[in-house]
């Protein structure tokens, strides 16, 4: 094999990664464009080589025939063949670039429940799937694009063998689609102590889905185009379609129809809230790639075609019915009650005697993580600060409309009752600090919530530098200045400057001016018990917004910082 | 002599043209020529007989068997090889995967065997030594020669050749005339082919198919004797003769009906052709 048949699969393997590294890659940008026009150029090169001439000289019938044919699986041949073809084709090698770019970007970016990251797995290979469907299609149409299908038809070999023989190259997407899964998943098992949440049938149906029928799936729909539709254009507008149509269910919801898209956005709602037809699904998508296969051999092999395609039509509609078949009136309640009444399938966490940590009982390992996280932030406030108990829960939040529709209508809008402060579903450092300042933020009486104001302006206010103090507690020195290290949003700016929230996106609840986030940092190298005692004795004082940073600064002993410079609302920074 | 193809009434036509007009053959192991202009319909005849297109009327029978039926077309094909008039090459594959997935197609499934007969078919046609060379790097005559040995896979019993030697130099036709002698003992080859040296070195039979129909079928002899006493030598062109050319040694070779005391050379299938097609023609015009 020459080296520059593989030059260009190479490439175009490249191509996302220099993609990554021209948007992503900050200081490496430039070097990032250097190589995605480089990897451009090699993957789409003509190859005009030079031409050779040899004289006839060989001897003739020097040697016999050999022995006739033998009539072993011909497509089975033939998928050698075109295994080859697949794995040279440069659209493989984007497909298989574009996994290798998930898997880079890193296992720490999973950082919800194991039904949100294995339910992101058929999403995350989708663009391999498009690649495959592409390059199917172009092996398929070889033929007849070079004008050889006269002479193949001429050859015993059907064409329903080679149908076959395509058909069975799916092994090869299906080998990287399983490795790319199956190693994404172990990584996270091993490298997220923070993943969370059961795993369960739920998981392995999204993992199934996503290593075996998608792919699998892709090559037959490849084949079928290949067989009927010629047209070079026909993958790209099949891979339009496809899109329009999972965005036309995703429109949906989570609910009905919603699951029958081949990938599944979960949108900004838990797959807590929801009940997916698992075995419905692996039903449905099994169907369709019978089915696919079997229209794949139709005008070929019209009795093989018949079976597959009559497997194909009853296992997708049997699919598609448990798909969308209304979900029991038993799960809908409880998926309702995980919103009007999650107490009831809570489990919690007290860490002081007013502040508790629940979270829905098959996410209580994601709750207790939290609690363990924020437990000394609870016992660094001063006892008896609370009128209402405080707990910490998973919220829906705002998505109500994302819900399926049987949920819904067991729902009635209600303001969140006070002392509720929403957990985050996400659980990674942000995360977690944010679940800090809540918690802090609440004890020194910052509005949070649906009905607080978009931004909590505190600039030179005691009770800002508290709430800073205490989502410190318990750390380490350097982990406590990092996390009152001022965030690089707009740092020319005194609000930039000012600016120490958690990187939420969509939520700047509490704003601080610059001098504000001095005074808290001073504060950290402090003697924790003085700053405590301080605070604890005047506690009423501090937490008016009267009171000043600098005269907290004097009670505690520490130098004033002066005058506040004056701030803006950030709005929502996203 | 065993029968091998039996065509009987065979017409083909492509919307108002009539490609193949009821012709009828018999061919019997051996070399047989297919001569005839552009158009004439040998191309069209050829991949009938090769069970990649179907007659619209008669019948043809191949080993015995109805290509029309799916079982009887397997058969045909399972002995027949066959190189098209344009044979399409993936030129991205190489020489030995090119004649390699043909073989697969003709169900040499044992890959050892497979191999070993592609490496066979390609010492035929002298490609050994670029077997692993990509198609878009072989010269014209070197494409003509993978062609071939493709149709050589296995030795099959049927040679169905659209124009094979188009493209080859000298030498090579004279190579190719070797290997098809050598190579196909005993098999049925239909040759269709412009060089009538060609088929004067190689046909014991010719066929000549001008506008659909056969005008001629005999030996190569019996086609040249077709101008018997109607070739003539002479210093300048006759007005009689119906076409003229300056041969090499600067006398005219006139074809016609030559005058008392002319210079007669003796005829080549060339010329029977030529007086085969003249007469075609001349009895296709409408009367004056």
């Amino acid at each position: 094999m020459s080296w520059d048949r593989l030059l260009a699969p190479a490439a175009t393997l490249v191509i996302p990664l220099a993609l990554v590294l021209l948007f992503f890659g900050q200081a490496y940008g430039a070097a990032g464009a250097v190589v995605f026009l480089g990897a451009l150029v090699l993957a789409v090169r003509p190859r005009r080589a030079r031409t050779v001439d040899l004289d006839w000289v060989a001897p003739v019938a020097s040697v016999g025939c050999a022995q006739g044919p033998a009539r072993g699986s011909v497509g089975l041949a033939l998928a050698r063949v075109e295994t080859r073809e697949l794995l040279l084709s440069p659209w493989f090698g984007a497909g298989v670039g574009f996994c290798i770019l998930f898997g880079s970007l890193g296992v720490q970016s999973f950082e919800r429940s194991w039904w949100v990251t294995a339910g992101l797995m058929p999403l995350l290979v989708h663009p391999l799937c498009g690649m495959v469907i592409i390059a199917t299609h172009r092996n398929v149409a070889r033929d007849h694009r070079d004008h050889a299908d006269e002479l193949y038809d001429s050859c015993p070999a059907s064409a329903a063998q080679r149908v076959h023989g395509h058909l069975l190259t799916a092994f090869v997407p299906v080998v990287v689609s399983t490795v790319f899964v199956t190693s994404t998943l172990v990584a996270v098992a091993i490298f997220v102590d923070t993943i969370y949440g059961p795993v369960d049938e739920r998981v392995f149906a999204d993992a199934a889905i996503a290593a075996l029928l998608l792919p699998a799936g892709a090559v037959a729909l490849g084949v079928f185009l290949g067989r009927r539709v010629k047209f070079a254009l026909a993958p790209f507008i099949a891979l339009a379609v496809i899109a329009i149509l999972n965005l036309e269910m995703w429109d949906r919801g989570l609910d009905g129809r919603g699951w029958l898209a081949t990938g599944i956005a979960s949108g900004g709602v838990d797959f807590i809230y929801v009940a997916p037809p698992v075995i419905g699904r692996l039903i449905w998508i099994s169907g369709l790639v019978v089915l696919t296969a079997g229209l794949a051999f139709t005008t070929t092999n019209w009795s093989r075609s018949k079976l597959f395609v009559s497997v194909g039509v009853m296992v997708a509609v049997i699919g598609l019915v448990a798909t969308v078949w209304p979900m029991s009136d038993a799960t809908a309640d409880r998926l309702a009650e995980y919103v009007i009444e999650p107490d009831a399938h809570e489990v919690c966490e007290r860490l002081t005697v007013d502040i508790e940590v629940c979270a829905l009982e098959p996410y209580r390992d994601h709750g207790a993580n939290i609690a363990a996280y924020v437990t000394q932030v609870a016992a660094a406030i001063p006892a008896g600060v609370f009128d209402t108990p405080i707990t910490m829960r998973l919220l829906l939040g705002e998505h109500l409309e994302q819900l399926p529709d049987q949920v819904q209508q067991r729902i009635v809008p209600t303001p969140i009752p006070p002392g509720m402060v929403a957990l985050p579903f996400s659980h990674n450092e942000g995360s977690r600090d944010t679940a800090r300042f809540l918690l802090a933020a609440t004890a020194v009486g910052i509005p949070l919530g649906e009905d607080a104001p978009e931004n909590t302006l505190v600039d030179g206010q005691a009770r800002g530098v508290i709430l800073l103090w205490l989502a410190t507690a318990g750390l380490p020195h350097h982990e406590a200045l990092d996390l009152l290290e001022p965030d690089q949003y707009n740092e020319n700016s005194p609000s930039g400057r000012g600016h120490v929230w958690p990187w939420v996106c969509g939520s700047v609840p509490v704003q601080w001016a610059p001098q504000d986030v001095a005074a808290a940092r001073s504060l950290v190298v402090v003697d924790r018990d003085t700053v405590a005692r301080v605070v604890a004795e005047q506690w009423p004082r501090w937490v008016t917004p009267d009171a000043t940073t600098d005269e907290l600064l004097l009670a505690i002993g520490v130098d004033p910082m002066g005058p506040p410079d004056p701030i803006e609302p950030l709005g929502s920074p996203c | 002599m065993t029968t091998t193809i039996s065509i009987q009434g065979v017409t083909k036509r492509f919307g108002s043209t009539t490609a193949v007009d009821g012709v009828d053959l018999q061919l019997e192991p051996g070399v047989t020529g297919l001569l005839g202009p552009n158009g004439a319909g040998k191309s069209t005849l050829m991949r009938m007989l090769a069970t990649v297109a179907a007659p619209d009327k008669g019948e043809i029978s191949i080993f015995g068997h109805d290509p029309a039926a799916p079982n009887g077309r397997l058969e045909i094909r399972r002995r027949l090889g066959y190189q098209p008039q344009e044979p399409g090459f993936h030129q991205h594959f190489s020489c030995f995967q090119f004649v390699d997935y043909v073989a697969i197609l003709k169900e040499w499934t044992d890959r050892r065997v497979r191999h070993d007969e592609v490496r066979r078919v390609l010492g035929l046609v002298g490609l050994s030594d670029v077997s692993s060379r990509r198609i878009s790097r072989l010269s014209g005559g070197m494409k003509r020669r993978l062609a071939i040995a493709q149709v050589l896979i296995g030795a099959p019993e049927l040679l169905i050749l659209d124009e094979p030697t188009a493209g080859l130099d000298p030498e090579q036709r004279l190579r190719f005339r070797e290997v098809l002698g050598s190579a196909a003992p005993g098999a049925t080859v239909l040759l269709s082919t412009h060089q009538t040296d060609d088929v004067a070195a190689l046909c014991g039979r010719v066929v000549v198919l001008l506008d659909g129909r056969v005008h001629f079928d005999g030996s190569p002899a019996e086609l040249a004797a077709h101008a018997e006493g109607r070739v003539w030598l002479a210093d300048e062109r006759d007005p009689r003769a119906s076409l003229a050319w300056v041969g090499g040694d600067g006398r005219w070779r006139n074809i016609g009906e030559p005058p008392v005391g002319s210079d007669s050379v003796g005829p080549t299938i060339e010329d029977g052709y030529l007086v085969v097609a003249g007469a075609a023609r001349h009895a296709s015009e409408p009367a004056a």
